[in-house]
């Protein structure tokens, strides 16, 4: 007993990390569920970089769609990345976080180009931005806007 | 595979357009570069060790790009784009990004 | 529209690579383990291996502010052990320039130990316990020996290579690592022997004592004498690996072996402490506890 208590911010830090991985690893999948199940719903609305719409007859109504989420890492991810980087190279434990931030935001973009009946979003930019204490690795989150202008039929 | 920040390649035209296509890498540079890179904040002059990472990131990141394009069945990716950012301290996240075609 | 299509991408492997997090995880955290361990382990050898290089002058600069709240007193049982002290030194090779410093402490602590710039420093404790004076020489034998081959300055040079080492590596690794790291071992104030360094001073204390007294009786009852010690006060030897002391067992089963190899008398008549030194010890533990000077 007296060795746990002497030794708190170790049991703590096994509490944190155990909690992180199982309860980490189960959003993960959850989300990536919900991932696949809108991409598939929402395949119908294109999206490409290009600056320009494709070149057509009929008249196009433009409007700018955006979508933006913040996907935070957990405490499991944190501890991992602090040893990828103690080597250098690829840290592969926060690719996960930023795919899944990517698709979650571009989703997101796609369901409001639908609401205004587009088929099409043109000149599709991203825009990543970190969030968090900028101490010894602390990141608290990771930022994805993407944005771009989506081309709908007009109307009338 | 061409790649080109163009929207269009004179002389050529685009068959089909293949929609986005993204590669993305998160890199740190190791304890002992990142600790030198620290004592340089004193003298100033440019961080070889940051410089030579995000050349790298970038030189990953793309050829990630590329590789979903491959898997799409594209010849060219046009209109790539670079998205940067620091994730923690050490650490840089790079995206690349464009739209896949098939050229004739 | 010509063709304008976003075909579906398999599932992304290209930009997630790492499928098994554990396992990452299992196999870095192993890795760092073997690398800043035997890192520190190599350091820290260096370092012991390196400080008796020091000068003599520097240890006495290092001890300077603390020796000076203790200087020689006109004590009875101070200037007995002094005494005692330098009878054993004589017959032990000190480094060059290194006095020899004995202090009386009066507490009821069973311990002596030996520190920096060649000072010694005795407890009341084991004053009171000692039979005769062949087992108080081997115990001050034992910390000249100490001296005699500079442990207190290697041992605080692997301390000082091992804390600068850390401290190093928390710049990568995180303070937190540093703390509890430091925290643990505890360097400056003190001073541990490592068990080959332990068995080092016994042979050199028991040469000393065999020629001091024409015998080598008294060497091993020191042992004796301190785990009846520990015993009283509750306290169970700590298992074998994490402890610095030998095992007691072990270390006098090792002197008794020293003793037989270098064909000393095993035992012979035994002096006395001097009286004088018996009245003062006894009369200091009876008086109330003083508070501590400076």
């Amino acid at each position: 007993m007296d060795a746990l208590l002497s030794n708190l911010d170790l049991v703590l830090f096994a509490a944190l990390f155990m909690v992180g991985y199982f309860a980490g690893r189960w959003n993960e999948r959850r989300h990536y569920d919900s991932i696949r199940g809108r991409e598939r719903e929402l395949a119908g609305v294109l999206i490409f970089t290009s600056r320009f719409p494709p070149p057509t007859t009929t008249r196009l109504d433009t409007g700018m769609v955006s979508g933006s989420v913040v996907i935070s890492e957990d405490f499991f991810k944190g501890v991992l990345a602090g040893l990828y980087s103690f080597f250098g190279g690829r840290i592969r434990s926060y690719e996960s976080l930023l795919d899944r931030a990517r698709r979650e935001a571009v989703l997101r973009m796609k369901a409001d180009a639908r609401t205004r009946g587009a088929r099409m979003v043109v000149n599709v930019k991203f825009q990543t931005f970190a969030i968090g204490g900028r101490g010894q690795g602390s990141l608290k989150g990771v930022e994805m806007l993407v944005y771009g202008t989506a081309l709908s039929p007009a109307r009338g | 595979m061409l790649l080109s920040n163009l929207e269009i390649v004179p002389g050529r035209r685009v068959a089909k357009h293949l929609g986005l296509v993204q590669g993305s890498t998160v890199r740190a540079k190791h304890v002992g570069k990142d600790f030198f890179a620290g004592l340089k904040n004193i003298v100033g002059g440019e961080l070889k060790a940051y410089t030579e990472l995000l050349q790298e990131s970038r030189a990953e990141a793309v050829e990630r790009m590329v590789k979903q394009a491959e898997a799409t069945g594209a010849n060219a990716v046009l209109n790539i784009r670079f998205a940067t950012s620091s994730i923690t301290q050490g650490a840089a996240e790079i995206l690349a990004y464009g739209t896949a075609v098939t050229l004739e | 529209m010509p063709d304008y299509s976003n075909p579906p991408l398999p599932e992304d492997r290209i930009n997630v690579s790492d499928r098994r997090p554990l396992r990452s995880f299992l196999a870095l955290a192993f890795a760092i383990a073997i690398l800043c361990g035997g890192a520190a382990v190599a350091i820290a050898f260096v370092g012991g291996e390196f400080a008796h290089y020091l000068p003599y002058a520097t240890e006495e600069r290092l001890i300077e502010p603390y020796a000076r709240r203790y200087p020689p007193r006109e004590h009875a049982v101070e200037n007995y052990l002094q005494g005692l002290a330098d009878r054993l030194a004589t017959r032990m090779s000190l480094p060059q320039g290194m006095t020899l410093r004995v202090h009386y402490v009066d507490e009821p602590v069973v311990n002596a130990y030996a520190t920096l710039g060649g000072h010694i420093a005795v407890f009341r404790g084991l004053l009171v316990r000692v039979p005769d004076e062949n087992v108080l020489a081997m115990v001050v034998a034992h910390e000249i020996g100490h001296l005699q081959h500079r442990h207190p300055i290697r041992s605080l040079g692997r301390g000082v290579a091992f804390g600068a080492a850390i401290s190093i590596l928390s710049v990568g690794a995180g303070s937190h690592v540093a703390d509890r790291v430091l925290g643990g071992s505890g360097m400056l104030t003190l001073l541990t022997f490592s068990r080959a360094q332990e068995e080092q001073a016994d042979v050199s204390a028991l040469d000393a004592l065999a020629a001091a007294y024409g015998h080598a009786g008294g060497a091993t009852e020191v042992f004796k004498l301190l785990q009846e010690a520990a015993r009283e006060r509750g306290r169970n030897e700590p298992p074998k690996i994490l402890s610095t002391h030998p095992l007691t067992q072990e270390r006098m089963a090792r002197l008794s072996a020293a003793v037989a190899r270098g064909g000393f008398k095993p035992d012979g008549a035994r002096t006395p402490l001097p009286a004088a030194v018996r009245e003062a010890v006894e009369r200091d533990s009876r008086a109330p506890a003083k508070p501590r000077p400076g």
